[in-house]
């Protein structure tokens, strides 16, 4: 897929934009704001001069942008925080920008308090974000932050992150009030690095930003922000500003970056593989659901290759193979059909029309005169019934004989019923419809001379969905039937057999024939409630009768 | 004090250019507790407890009364901002409570405590909204910090709940007031998460008094 890596990261979150967008919209309710994905960027952020949110999982270990639901849960954690910097951080930008730009007029340093500001927005915005969506989208920020959180304590305890003491210590500082005031992470590793009076300082300004995350006056903010700038300020080397992102994580902009413990990582696959379980329970309840209710019944399912291409040549061939048994079967079947004589005049062949004789000899001057004559047909009833046919085409059977078979069986359906009547599909290792209930035989007979499905598997449960679903949308007063003609030795036997429950269910009856005068046919489904009927034949010369047999039996 | 000679002509204002609501402001500029003297005789720093503890008794009450009973909104430290459909409330409680302060022997009062009616021009008129759309949002946040304490330590006053379940109220009430507001709806959510905290924290502390009862 092109939004796919070959190692399976996923770097571009484009197919999922636009709800990501419309998610924004719904947090911020400003039409003007923009998403994008930038998977080069440092970290996720908004820009309030443009009102654009940019999306990035480069601030968060591997771990979390290879696995997809993962990362999908993140990005939205994500997304929630910087549309928050929307409705709660732009109303008072020039504000704190104000802030900002005093602190470079009195020579103080800028990037303290910018750091500062950020801290403090983010508070206010965690917080919220949290509580107003706490039951969708301020989980999946919490678990941003528990993820940061783990890494960062990771980091810190197995001493992979180095504490440095050489640029002063409001660094220490500033990554206690990021770690700790944030995401709550253990910092017991830095306190122990400082020296009391900033430890004083840190847990001042720990407790004003606790204080800050229920303040909404301008006033009140931009006072925080001075009380924990003129607490800092003091540790500050103003000469190594950059030094003040050493401890905080690059979520925030910082250089801290770590990755995740082996609990939290088992926690997490844990808790997807829940997830999906959940998921694919849902999908086959509603699989189900609309099985039984035929919607999109004829329609592909995705998982079947396409229809083949009809073979006249091939099929007229197969046709020639098997005239004796046609012949023999719908003999047969006629027997049971009420015959209806039907009139048709100006035919090609026939009696010829007495009435018409003086006109069709002057008009025989001018050109050649047809369709002059009447003929007398005999026509049979076509039968009210909805059948399916399931044809094996894998390698445990002969080919010849799955051909012989399905072409028998669509020339005289073909013939014996109406259009709606019938349908024909093949399985082996993949799925192909022959013929749906809702084409006609006149333009579907020929496929069987092209059929393609691969030998190497028997996987009937695709067929089987799909024909449940057709069953289900035609007309219900027709007898609704399912032949499956094969040696009954299933690569999908444990969801064929839940399919088969469900065609019980749906009050359609069941014809097995089996193959090569397999034994499997006897057994096979024989728990299942409804009415099965079962055949088998050595070869197709007993097909007829057979067949005959058990489809008579299960008329009455 | 007649509530007529507040209200202001509309047309007239219109007239002049300017916006045609008046703004309401109620300002205030109560007696402060006074440092006592260590000189002081044993008397007077009575005397002077007294007065301090109803000076601030007062002012306690002037804040109830602006937030809960008159919908006020904090436009600065003592200038709150009132509807026109409570000024009368406004004048007759103002009335009381300057009454009691006369009779408890504090002096000039009505300058004190006015109710000013201000002309504004129409970006003056934004600037008073946006005002007051903050003071919502944290009149709304201050409550919430309240349910978030009563979530945690299963134990809330009575009247704290009471006045949480009010400002939820007044705030969803003179919310509809700022629809055009850049802020209505950040104040939308916000009173949103307010009614929410206040639900759980009633979750939260119900087993308590089913316990006691």
């Amino acid at each position: 897929m092109k939004n796919k890596q070959k190692n399976g990261k996923n770097d571009n979150f484009s197919e999922q934009l636009n709800d990501l967008r419309n998610l924004a919209l719904t947090i911020t309710n400003d039409d003007k704001i923009g998403v994008k994905y930038d998977a080069n960027a440092q970290t996720s952020f908004y820009n309030p001069e443009t009102n654009d949110i940019t999306l990035s999982l480069s601030p968060y270990p591997e771990f979390v942008s290879k696995t997809e639901r993962l990362a999908k849960k993140v990005l939205d954690g994500d997304l929630l925080h910087e549309a928050l910097h929307d409705s709660l951080t732009k109303p008072i930008w020039h504000s704190l920008n104000n802030f900002a730009t005093r602190i470079q007029n009195k020579k103080g340093s800028v990037e303290l308090a910018k750091h500062i500001i950020n801290l403090i927005e983010d508070k206010r915005i965690n917080y919220f974000g949290e509580i107003r969506f706490r039951l969708d989208l301020g989980k999946r920020l919490q678990l941003a932050n528990l993820i940061l959180k783990d890494t960062i304590e990771t980091g810190l305890i197995k001493g992979k992150t180095q504490i440095n003491l050489k640029f002063g210590e409001a660094p220490l500082i500033m990554g206690v009030l990021c770690n700790k005031g944030l995401y709550e992470a253990d910092c017991t590793e830095i306190f122990a690095k400082m020296s009391d009076k900033a430890k004083e300082a840190t847990n001042k300004a720990l407790e004003i930003m606790e204080n800050c995350k229920y303040m909404r006056l301008k006033i009140d903010i931009l006072k925080a922000n001075e009380d924990i700038y003129n607490l800092i300020e003091p540790f500050c080397d103003k000469t190594n500003e950059f030094s003040l992102k050493m401890l905080i994580p690059s979520r925030r902009g910082g250089d801290l970056k770590g990755q995740l413990s082996e609990a939290l990582k088992n926690a997490l696959m844990a808790q997807i593989k829940e997830e999906e379980k959940k998921e694919s329970d849902k999908k086959a309840q509603e699989l189900i659901e609309d099985l039984l209710k035929g919607g999109s019944a004829g329609e592909g399912t995705g998982e079947e290759i396409p229809t083949p291409e009809p073979n006249f040549a091939e099929y007229s061939r197969l046709v020639d193979r098997n005239k004796e048994e046609i012949t023999k079967l719908l003999n047969k079947l006629k027997i049971h059909l009420k015959p209806r004589f039907k009139r048709e005049i100006f035919q090609k062949r026939g009696k010829f029309m007495s009435p018409l004789t003086a006109r069709a000899y002057v008009n025989s001057f001018r050109s050649e005169v047809k369709n002059v004559y009447l003929n007398n047909r005999v026509k049979f009833e076509k039968e009210q019934v909805a059948i399916g046919f399931l044809f094996d085409y894998s390698g445990s059977v002969n080919r010849k004989e799955a051909q012989d078979i399905t072409t028998i069986l669509n020339e005289v359906f073909g013939n014996y019923v109406d259009d709606l009547g019938f349908a024909i599909a093949v399985f082996g290792e993949n799925s192909q419809k022959v013929k749906t209930f809702f084409e006609t035989f006149a333009n579907t007979r020929a496929r069987i001379g092209n059929i393609s499905v691969s030998a190497s598997g028997t996987e009937v449960s695709v067929n089987l969905a799909s024909f449940l679903k057709m069953l289900n949308k035609v007309n219900p007063e027709r007898h609704k039937m399912l032949v499956i003609a094969s040696d009954f030795e299933f690569g999908d036997e444990d969801k064929a057999l839940d399919m088969i429950k469900l065609y019980s269910k749906a009050n359609i009856d069941m014809i097995f024939i089996g193959f090569c005068n397999c034994a499997k046919v006897r057994t096979f489904a024989s728990g299942i409630k409804g009415v099965i009927k079962r055949t088998n034949i050595k070869s197709v010369k007993e097909l007829p009768e057979k067949f005959l047999e058990v489809y008579l039996s299960i008329q009455k | 004090m007649d509530k007529n000679e507040i209200v202001l002509d509309i047309k007239a204002l219109e007239a002049m250019g300017l916006h045609s609501e008046a703004i309401y402001t109620i300002e205030y500029d109560l007696n402060s507790e006074l440092k006592i003297h260590k000189n002081s005789t044993p008397e007077e720093k009575k005397q002077a407890k007294i007065m301090n503890d109803l000076a601030r008794e007062f002012r306690n009450k002037l804040q109830f009364i602006l937030k809960f009973k008159l919908q006020a909104t904090k436009h600065l430290e003592s200038c709150w901002l009132i509807s026109e459909s409570n000024l009368e409330t406004a004048v007759n409680d103002l009335s009381e409570l300057k009454d009691a302060m006369r009779n408890k022997g504090f002096k000039d009062v009505d300058k004190r405590l006015r109710i000013i009616p201000i002309l504004t021009t129409i970006e003056g008129f934004e600037s008073y909204e946006e005002k007051k759309a903050e003071f919502l949002l944290s009149f709304a946040m201050e409550h919430i910090k309240y349910c978030d304490l009563a979530i945690k330590t299963k134990k809330m006053p009575r009247g704290t709940m009471w006045r949480c379940k009010e400002a939820y109220s007044i705030i969803n009430g003179l919310k509809e007031e700022l629809k055009k507001n850049k802020r209505y709806h950040e104040l939308v959510d916000t009173v949103g998460v307010l009614g929410e905290r206040i639900s759980l924290a009633e979750v939260q502390l119900k087993p308590e008094t089913e316990k006691e009862a």
